[in-house]
């Protein structure tokens, strides 16, 4: 059923830039419909049916609703319609990139890829609390100001990994303004963190230009022309 | 000859056609048109036309509840609809005819 549900609910998607009654009307037992399609054969019904947008697309072809292109130039004046359209983008990027990374859908590979964003948010997070009170102290392992201490950093790392993990697990569960919110807080605290790294990468390379003109120097000048004060 | 480009002109005839003599349910109807021989027919459009159709007043529809399963939504023919599969019906006759005619004429019929 939740097949179903979510593939409803795509096809809504594709269709948000028709008036509301319009696309109600045309999607009004479609849920009833495509529930009586899944028990009658076997396999997801992107599979048996193709894309959701194609599904739609056949749809509104059908029902005689206007197409997308004669709605676009609405579009840009409709901030909801803005929204679906921009969300239909994504979806078929979305379905367009997954049989080139070998899923089903690109997202899918994304949800795979969680753990390790907890993991490296942890570490930024991590990252940006030890560089909190002093700026001087910056480099790619969070150090504590105390002693500059790397075991106390290794501390703060492991804890903040760990605890990006447990809020991980949790935070899929929340419910979406509270998400909405962590997400903007935790960008607050990443985001010092990747700073910090790109400081990094630019100190590295600036140190490599500096030595350059020190070697140079060291080597005496191949000929040294005679100045005015020398002759005189 | 690309089938799908055909379809699009006569599904609502088709589907009138089936609902002729027995009303059905969305499935039901998609089922009765591919065993006619229109393998070529998606399921979005049949289910466009269905929602078409109504909105012009040609059919009345039902949910019969279903002890297994969900609920179907019947559709029917009312008088709109009958009036409209017989004047389609004609037309269609006297253009198949007349292609028939023609290709007979051009020698594409053996």
């Amino acid at each position: 059923m939740n097949d179903v549900t979510d593939y409803v609910a795509q096809v809504r998607t594709a269709l948000a830039d028709l008036p509301p009654s319009a696309r109600d009307e045309l999607l009004d037992d479609l849920p009833e419909h495509l529930t009586e399609v899944a028990a009658e054969g076997e396999g997801p019904l992107a599979e048996r049916l193709g894309p959701p947008a194609a599904y739609a697309a056949e749809l509104r072809a059908a029902a005689g609703a206007p197409t997308v292109r004669r709605r676009w130039r609405t579009v840009e004046i409709r901030p909801r319609a803005a929204v679906g359209w921009v969300r239909a983008r994504l979806q078929a990027i979305d379905t367009g990139t997954g049989p080139v990374i070998g899923y089903q859908r690109g997202s899918d590979f994304l949800r795979l890829l969680r753990p390790a964003w907890w993991v490296a948010r942890g570490y930024l997070v991590a990252l940006t609390v030890a560089e909190l009170p002093a700026h001087d102290s910056i480099g790619l392992l969070p150090r504590v100001e105390a002693g500059n201490s790397t075991v106390a950093g290794a501390v703060l790392l492991v804890a903040f990994v760990i605890g990006s993990i447990w809020l991980g697990q949790r935070e899929i569960r929340l419910p979406r303004r509270y998400r909405l919110g962590l997400g903007l807080g935790i960008a607050l605290l990443v985001l010092p963190g990747i700073g910090n790294i790109l400081q990094v990468d630019h100190d590295t390379q600036r140190r490599d230009w500096e030595l350059a003109p020190t070697v140079v120097e060291a080597t005496p000048p191949p000929m040294p022309m005679p100045t005015p004060s020398a002759t005189g | 000859m690309d089938t799908t480009q055909l379809l699009k002109g006569v599904l609502d005839l088709a589907v009138l056609a089936v609902l002729k003599d027995e009303d059905g349910y969305g499935y039901d109807i998609l089922r009765r048109l591919r065993a006619a021989g229109l393998d070529d027919v998606g399921d979005a459009s049949v289910y466009g036309t269905l929602r078409r159709l109504f909105q012009a007043g040609c059919l009345t529809t039902y949910v019969v509840p279903s002890e297994e399963g969900p609920h179907r939504k019947y559709y029917g023919l009312n008088t709109t609809g009958r009036d409209q599969l017989q004047r389609s019906g004609k037309v269609w006759r006297t253009f198949a005819s007349t292609m028939d005619t023609l290709l007979a004429d051009g020698g594409m019929v053996a």
